[in-house]
């Protein structure tokens, strides 16, 4: 691991309150519970999951939007829960995200310019109007469009310009950790390589870490070193990605790897195969629902009696983490 | 393959012109295609390449204004616009991209499955329910019978394309058009669609067009693939042709992007450290 | 989309014309709108001595009658639509950005004032303060900042969850930043919108309570209590009904015409229907 550690998270817990209905006690979701993650200066990690596996929750619990039930959040080893609000406004500098749907993250009221300069605003007051303008247009070329763009609203623009004035909106303060919440998911294939070849120049360029959430394995190939599979709120298996990908220990793992899709018929149909072999095969033992076990277990073609009691925890192996009961067996 | 039959569906010179609009720019120009019974076309392309609108117009649901010319020919009879509107739903179905917006949030999953059911077998209404149920299990929704009271809003994305698909086939049809199909769902999800739609294909003999930006979706599924660009079919080839040796540039531009994002593919400069 | 289509030249033109008329007029005619002349009673539209469109039952000149009534019609309405803007606005924002139990005490205060019989209020008022013009747009400026206080807050809760509001919290924004620089703007639409319907609304208002001897007192006119004289005099002199009816018609549908203009350069992602 490289430099000292800039983002630290451990042992998340999120909940989310229901509503009561009629005389029942509220009760709640478990979105995350004992995440840890860590990230250096210019790493960069993925976090992947379906719907639901709480992946937007983390990024946003990262970032101080919602309220933690357990465990902290440090920002260069400063545990931004004790720090009052116009402090956390400040270390906002060194965070930023962007978003998945490029339009809905642009106000539709302001134009690019407005956009743009308002971080500005906040974090480098001490700059002139002028000023704020000349760094607007050099963030937007930065980028890849052009200062004339400056005068037009979020509508005018296609689904790839948006996501990039997103990203300039995000670096213009020239932040330490960008956290991308599915940024290319909206966009066209095409479309797609080329806002994450954006995002590598700009890593390589800016020293910049980034934290990568996506449901889709291959942007995350494509950009970083480090993945974290998460599944309904709980790590499954985190490690460098090549290893992962090449032999991934979880049949969580597994499973997305096989359910990506190829660019080759013959490579797609082998994909298919895998993902028959992968199916689940043991309903759930009578008598057992209530206790908590593995949450892959319904879905899971390994799933043993030990499974739906127990959940497994995240242990050591080799250069990855895995939480399967099953993971050291050679299979 | 039988050379008299004719083809299920036939596409000559299909264009359509948005309204308003007088000469040039045409959002489809001049496509022809064709498709065999049990066979999956794919169509690629990018955004505002005309596949979704060519889609449309096969069903006879362009805007209205929009000019259309061109034959479309439903084993081998030319097919007028109002004849489109009876084949619609019974013998060609459609599944659109977004399935939150192509169900009615108001109305129960029953409802609407039914619904397509009473226009076109209105002699067996009585029926209508438990061909319902068939379908949601044959789409592979679990506790089926459950989710027929259900509304949209409580169903997962997955299911909601599922329960889209079932809606689609409820009068069995011989072609389903589908217009990325898979965009906005999760990786593991897609491919549960897409292994659905092939074992459709196997069990039921039912043709596909499927539409899409993503070509590891047409590696797949796709016997026969047709490009598209600004309007018009740039390449056209079987599957393996196409990918094998891609000949437009804009064919080349889409198994590009697909290719680099594969996840069998080498890492790029900058990932992997 | 229409994004270049200027403001709708007549309604504007017309409604300045109106606004300069209700200046001038009254000002360049030699007739007072209040001093009876009986011997001018009931004349019809005659050029030569002046009275434009005639005189009424106790002989005043019509036209300046008409000018002054949308004088005092366009003040009422103008101030209480402002009043009730400024409050409603203000406290919808606050109630819906804010959200919790600020938002609970805020919305219930709105409730306990809805429930408040507006007649009897404004009698009250009239009783205590006697029949004052200020009192007017008091009373009516008090009672309708209600409904925008609702549509406001209806849209800022709906505002508060987007991503770009999200992002203004990621960029360091104070929460009173958020609701100055993105709330606001982007309820220009609906308020420019609400505006346009609220002026009419409070004229009508104003006549009915002028109709029920609380409003303007004689001989100060609005439009409002114009119609209601013409109406009990309408087989006689429909002219005093007409004239003042038309006006108003022309001042509503200018308005509207106006405010879905403003709408639109407000709202540049918007389409008028």
């Amino acid at each position: 691991m490289s430099g000292p550690l800039l983002l630290e998270a451990r042992d998340l817990r999120v909940d989310y309150p229901l509503p009561a209905r009629g005389l029942q006690r509220a009760v709640g979701i478990t979105a995350l519970q004992q995440v840890s993650l860590t990230l250096a200066d210019n790493q960069s990690l993925a976090v992947v999951g379906e719907s639901g596996s709480g992946k937007s929750t983390l990024a946003r619990a990262l970032l101080r939007l919602l309220p933690l039930a357990a465990g902290q959040v440090l920002l260069r080893g400063e545990d931004l829960a004790i720090l009052t609000a116009a402090e956390l406004r400040q270390r906002r500098r060194d965070l930023q995200m962007i978003f998945q749907d490029p339009y809905a993250s642009l106000d539709p009221a302001m134009t690019v310019a407005e956009i743009l300069s308002q971080p500005l605003r906040v974090f480098a007051p001490q700059l002139t109007a002028a000023q704020r303008l000349d760094r607007c247009a050099a963030a937007l070329q930065d980028v890849g469009l052009l200062p004339e763009h400056l005068q037009r609203h979020a509508h005018q623009f296609s689904g790839g310009q948006a996501q990039r004035i997103g990203i300039a909106r995000a670096l213009i303060a020239e932040p330490a950790v960008l956290v991308c919440d599915e940024p290319v998911s909206a966009l066209d294939l095409p479309i797609r390589l080329q806002v994450l070849q954006l995002l590598a120049a700009q890593r390589a360029q800016r020293g910049l870490a980034l934290l990568f959430i996506a449901h889709d394995l291959a942007a995350v190939r494509y950009l970083c070193e480090r993945t974290l599979v998460l599944f309904a709120g709980r790590i499954m298996e985190q490690g460098p990605t090549a290893t992962l990908f090449a032999h991934p220990r979880h049949p969580y793992t597994r499973t997305l790897l096989a359910a990506s899709l190829r660019a080759d018929p013959q490579a797609a149909q082998a994909a298919a195969a895998q993902r028959r072999a992968l199916a689940p095969v043991v309903a759930e033992p009578a008598g057992q629902s209530g206790v908590e076990g593995c949450p892959w277990a319904p879905r899971c073609n390994l799933a043993q009696a030990q499974c739906w009691q127990q959940p497994p925890v995240l242990r050591q192996l080799g250069e990855v983490q895995v939480a399967c009961h099953r993971a050291g067996e050679t299979v | 393959m039988n050379s008299t039959t004719p083809p299920l569906l036939q596409v000559n010179a299909l264009s359509v012109s948005p309204a308003g609009v007088q000469g040039g720019a045409r959002v489809v120009d001049a496509v022809s295609l064709q498709v065999q019974r049990g066979r999956i076309l794919g169509i690629a392309g990018e955004s505002g390449c005309g596949k979704t609108q060519l889609l449309l117009a096969l069903l006879g649901l362009s805007p209205r204004g929009a000019r259309v010319q061109g034959q479309v020919l439903w084993q081998g009879q030319a097919l007028p616009a109002q004849g489109a509107a009876r084949l619609r739903g019974d013998r060609i179905a459609m599944v659109f991209q977004d399935p939150m917006t192509a169900l009615n949030p108001y109305l129960t999953i029953a409802t609407q499955l039914c619904e397509v059911w009473h226009r076109h077998r209105p002699g067996a209404r009585a029926q209508a329910n438990s061909r319902a149920l068939e379908m949601l299990q044959a789409v592979g929704i679990d506790q089926p019978s459950r989710r027929l009271k259900q509304y949209p809003h409580q169903l997962s994305g997955g299911m909601r394309q599922r329960v889209m698909l079932a809606m689609a086939l409820m009068c069995e049809p011989d072609l389903l058009l589908a217009d990325e199909p898979t965009t906005s769902l999760d990786v593991t999800v897609q491919a549960q669609i897409l292994d659905l739609l092939l074992q459709l294909r196997e069990r039921l003999g039912m043709a596909l067009i499927v539409v899409t930006h993503d070509m590891g979706v047409l590696a797949q599924l796709a016997d026969e693939v047709l490009v598209m660009e600004s309007g018009r079919v740039v390449e056209h080839g079987s599957t393996s042709q196409v990918f094998a040796v891609p000949q437009a540039l804009a064919t080349q531009r889409l198994l590009e992007a697909a290719r680099r994002l594969d996840i069998s593919a080498a890492p790029a400069a900058g990932g992997g450290t | 989309m229409n994004l270049g289509r200027s403001l709708p030249r007549w309604s504007l033109g017309i409604l300045l014309g109106l606004v300069l008329a209700a200046l001038i007029v009254p000002w360049l005619s030699p007739y007072s709108y209040y001093a009876p002349s009986w011997d001018e009673i009931d004349l019809g539209p005659h050029w030569h001595s002046g009275h434009l469109l005639g005189t009424d039952d106790l002989g005043r000149d019509l036209l300046v009658r008409l000018m002054w009534g949308l004088r005092i019609s366009l003040l009422v309405a103008v101030c209480a639509s402002l009043t009730s803007l400024l409050i409603g606005v203000l406290w919808g924002v606050t109630a819906g950005f804010i959200g919790g139990r600020v938002d609970a005490w805020l919305m219930r205060a709105v409730d306990v004032l809805y429930s408040l019989p507006f007649i009897p209020l404004v009698v009250v008022l009239t009783v205590l303060f006697g029949r004052d013009l200020v009192l007017l747009f008091i009373a009516i400026g008090a009672v309708s900042w209600l409904d925008i206080a609702r549509i406001v807050r209806g849209q800022t809760r709906s505002l508060r969850e987007r991503d770009f509001i999200v992002a203004a919290r990621v960029g360091g924004m104070t929460d009173a930043q958020i609701m100055r620089r993105h709330v606001l703007p982007n309820l220009a639409g609906i308020i420019i919108v609400y505006l346009t319907l609220t002026i009419p609304s409070v004229i009508l208002t104003e006549a009915f309570l002028g109709y029920l001897g609380l409003g303007a007192q004689a001989p100060l006119t609005s439009l409002g209590t114009l119609i209601a004289d013409g109406a009990s005099q309408m087989r006689a002199r429909p002219r005093l009904l007409i004239c003042p009816a038309v006006l108003l018609a022309v001042l509503v549908y200018c308005c509207n015409r106006l405010g879905d203009a403003l709408r639109d350069r407000f709202d540049p992602a918007s389409q008028s229907l």
